[in-house]
């Protein structure tokens, strides 16, 4: 009963960090589940796939009420994603899991990078990110819960955001990720949206790409009802209170943090990288 | 938008609930809960208990209710007269469907 617990206490955790950063909660999940319970890599994963789609489902519906998911972009990133992941999948049976590790863990240290030197957002106003900003009218708004201010974002280089979101789209594919961490990066720092709206608008969209995912887990029987059903519910619950908490999170907090979990990814897939 | 994230939102608590029911069910009929040898599940018939069926199912519904909600958004974006992201909803949901089948014939 003590593991039973500590698996629940864990997703509860893993669940208000991931709905709080965008990302599935999985960098904490798999580890604790692998080393600290005994708990089989391929079934740990499995758990993980669902736990990502469990937390998109739970902080969604508080992100798009609060006008911090952005819809129209997410359905656009989306699927390209969906692409990427498929694309991710074939090169999977291609490449070596070192070479994959290896460019991934380069890749989110250039995102830390990327995020660290950023201190603050910086908005475009609505209709200055180009043609296809007013084409597909992607501009958002939301109200920072902070300050109570209206938050108006235009979304700059999308064809670059694109691009680059395959790239989250194939490491979701290759990896067994979300991509969140991935996808809230480009956002943050290429695409120039507001951190929330980036955190609610990755929260979307990480749903779908693991849901093709996690088809795959529980033909292959990888989804264990004793070890994802507890996650399940433990994910759901902590993301449900992560994305009621995130909106009052200060920006520079959720970015500090996010660098911090990027830095500890890049570092574990370097170590895998190199053992 | 509204609609997609009430939608989400009790689907979601629903299954979560049969979730619950299905995890006790689960630790009642084995009298512990024990991760001890766990293996993959071969085939559906080692499932032995009823509360595995339950969270499996469940787990497969959330998995649904999460992908529903592009076909959801795109009627949305069709009953705004917004043909563009009609197209896109629908397409990011077959593309769903068929990186599933991808992946299933691997």
């Amino acid at each position: 009963m003590v593991t039973l617990l500590l698996i629940f206490l864990t997703s509860v955790f893993a669940g208000f960090v991931g709905a709080m950063m965008g990302v599935g909660g999985g960098i904490i999940l798999v580890p604790v589940l692998v080393s600290q319970l005994d708990v089989p890599l391929r079934l740990a994963v499995g758990a993980s796939m669902v736990a990502v789609v469990a937390t998109s489902n739970a902080a969604s519906a508080n992100y798009i009420m609060g006008g911090f998911t952005n819809l129209r972009l997410g359905i656009l990133l989306a699927m390209v994603t969906i692409v990427g992941a498929i694309i991710g999948v074939l090169i999977g049976k291609i490449a070596g899991d070192r070479l994959v590790t290896g460019i991934f863990s380069i890749v989110l240290l250039f995102s830390a990078w990327g995020m660290y030197r950023k201190t603050k957002d910086q908005v475009i106003s609505p209709g200055s990110g180009g043609k296809l900003e007013t084409t597909l009218m992607l501009s958002g708004q939301f109200t920072n819960p902070n300050n109570g201010l209206i938050v108006r974002y235009g979304v700059k280089n999308i064809v670059v955001g694109m691009a680059l979101m395959l790239i989250a789209g194939i490491a979701s594919g290759l990896l067994g990720i979300g991509g969140g961490i991935i996808q809230v990066p480009i956002m943050d720092t290429i695409m120039s949206i507001p951190i929330k709206g980036a955190v609610g608008t990755s929260n979307f969209m990480m749903g779908l790409t693991s849901a093709a995912g996690s088809l795959a887990f529980f033909v292959m029987g990888e989804i264990h009802p004793l070890v994802a059903g507890p996650v399940t519910i433990g994910v759901f619950f902590g993301s449900l209170l992560g994305s009621k908490v995130m909106p009052y999170v200060k920006d520079s907090k959720i970015r500090h943090i996010f660098v911090f979990m990027l830095v500890i990814l890049a570092l574990e897939m370097a170590i895998k990288t190199f053992r | 938008m509204k609609t997609i994230a009430e939608f989400v939102k009790i689907g979601s608590y629903l299954v979560i609930g049969l979730i619950s029911l299905g995890f006790l069910l689960l630790l009642f009929q084995m009298g512990e809960f024990n991760l001890n040898n766990l293996v993959p599940i071969e085939s559906l018939e080692n499932l032995e208990y009823l509360g595995s069926w339950i969270v499996l199912f469940s787990l497969g519904l959330l998995v649904l209710i999460s992908t529903l909600r592009l076909p959801i958004a795109g009627v949305i974006f069709l009953k705004d007269g917004d043909l563009k992201f009609h197209i896109f909803s629908m397409l990011s949901f077959l593309l769903i469907l068929a990186s599933g089948l991808i992946r299933l014939s691997m």
